[in-house]
């Protein structure tokens, strides 16, 4: 063995992970080679001296009771009476369990309705950015704090209400396995917004539409460059933020829709992209 | 009849998980935060950075599977923050060229091969600002296992299982990692004339 074969073994034993069959060979090697011994005494050194230098430390107490105040505020998100988000879920089952009858099915029933799934938080930087304010509005929208103005399924309805607020061609059109559930209109630095909220099974989609010319220009309103790059070049931009949560951006005449819901990638794209 | 039995059975599932997040999950605060800060070098963006990964991880507490490591879940959502913060925010993507790397180490080494020299000599006047800046200017996959390694004392399996890579991976960046950073010290130190000229 030469003396390069031996370097990354100094690596292991000077952390303590090093196997004991190759321990006899590396004193051996370290006794008889000044320049692997040399190095063996740097290496070792080296971490010494990171970690007299760069302690660990304990989070800040701020921080830590920050975090521990906004995850009880999670907690008790859900519990909130009169959260519209509650009713819409809740309602329908309410029908099912009327329409049986009989105490069996009742329990079975019961048993059977799924809460919805817990409530979410995408704490981003109240800013100009769209894409952070589609994700602090769906976090909004399952808290119930952000609710439509105007409830309906049909994409007519919607469009006649938004057509009087905003300044831009309101896309929300009708979908096989998703039911639009409605929609509100709101403001961001005085550019009007359309938020249009659709429902599949028990997952919220939420959309974010506002005018694509203002966003490019990026003054109002603005897109990250590389997101606007992206969605100039292809039509599309996508954004992953964890597992089971898909963003996605794209262009439809002059308006520009990002919508947000807890699925893949895959399924919110199925979705949106079904005719009726 | 219907309702309270709704609600009533939902708002313990809520408080169960709560608490079993409160358990397992938030113990590890230290460890994420030391991460965040070392790999942000800023106190705030690591704030802003644990404060973000704690809020997800409670989100997707239903999809952490019990019994597995939950140190590796927390880092990997970190991570993707990290990312999705950081990393797109940089024009270029980062590029390392790891030869002129190699070959700067290997002058270096040549230079000051008295290990003692290291410690006071040459290093000893060193603030802990350079030192700190040292390891920001590490490439984040060599930054990343050293910070795991050094600092907060992990095992090579478990950065392994953090990173996503095989042991022997972590054990080579280190290698260099290490190498990297004594080179970058001893370029602080240089320009701060604590290495002699002779």
């Amino acid at each position: 063995m030469q003396c390069k074969d031996f370097q990354e073994l100094i690596t292991a034993e000077i952390d303590g992970e090093l196997a004991d069959l190759a321990k006899t060979p590396l004193q051996e090697h370290l006794r008889n080679c000044t320049k692997c011994s040399a190095d063996f005494e740097l290496e070792r050194s080296t971490k010494a001296f990171l970690k007299r230098h760069l302690k660990h430390v304990e989070t800040p107490p701020l921080l830590r009771r920050q975090i521990t105040a906004d995850l009880a505020a999670q907690a008790s998100a859900w519990g909130r009476a009169g959260s519209w988000l509650k009713e819409l879920f809740v309602h329908r089952s309410t029908r099912s369990i009327l329409a049986l009858g009989s105490a069996l099915a009742l329990i079975m029933i019961l048993l059977m309705v799924t809460p919805p799934k817990p409530r979410h938080s995408h704490t981003h930087p109240d800013d100009a950015n769209i894409i952070h304010q589609t994700f602090n509005n769906f976090d909004g929208v399952l808290s119930g704090k952000l609710a439509p103005q105007v409830s309906s399924d049909d994409p007519a309805v919607l469009r006649t209400y938004f057509e009087s607020r905003v300044n831009f061609k309101v896309d929300c059109p009708r979908h096989k396995h998703s039911r639009l559930v409605g929609g509100i209109c709101s403001h961001y630095n005085d550019e009007p917004v359309a938020n249009v909220l659709y429902r599949n099974d028990q997952d919220i989609i939420y959309l974010y539409e506002t005018n694509y010319r203002c966003v490019a220009h990026g003054k109002r309103l603005n897109l990250p460059p590389h997101a606007l790059s992206q969605l100039q070049a292809t039509g599309w931009y996508f954004e992953n933020p964890g597992p089971e949560c898909t963003l996605a951006v794209w262009i439809v005449d002059s308006t520009v829709c990002c919508a947000v819901a807890d699925m893949s990638q895959e399924k919110l794209l199925a979705l949106l992209t079904e005719g009726e | 009849m219907i309702f309270p039995f709704f609600s009533l059975s939902f708002q313990e599932k809520t408080r169960s998980k709560h608490q079993e997040f409160e358990n397992e999950a938030v113990p590890h605060m230290d460890v994420l935060y030391n991460y965040a800060l070392r790999m942000t070098a800023n106190p705030d963006d690591a704030k802003d950075l644990v404060q973000e990964t704690f809020m997800k991880a409670y989100r997707f507490w239903d999809k952490y599977e019990k019994g597995t490591n939950i140190r590796a879940w927390l880092f990997r959502i970190m991570k993707n923050s990290y990312i999705n913060r950081y990393r797109k925010e940089t024009k270029e993507p980062e590029t390392v060229d790891y030869e002129e790397i190699q070959n700067f180490y290997n002058t270096i080494r040549y230079e000051s091969s008295d290990p003692n020299d290291l410690q006071q000599k040459i290093f000893g006047g060193l603030l802990e600002d350079d030192v700190a800046h040292a390891l920001e200017s590490l490439p984040e996959d060599f930054r990343t296992v050293v910070i795991l390694s050094d600092i907060e004392g992990l095992t090579y399996e478990e950065i392994a299982e953090f990173v996503n890579c095989p042991v022997g991976t972590v054990r080579s960046r280190l290698h260099r990692g290490r190498h990297m950073l004594r080179t970058k010290l001893f370029d602080y130190a240089k320009k701060r004339g604590y290495v002699s000229h002779d």
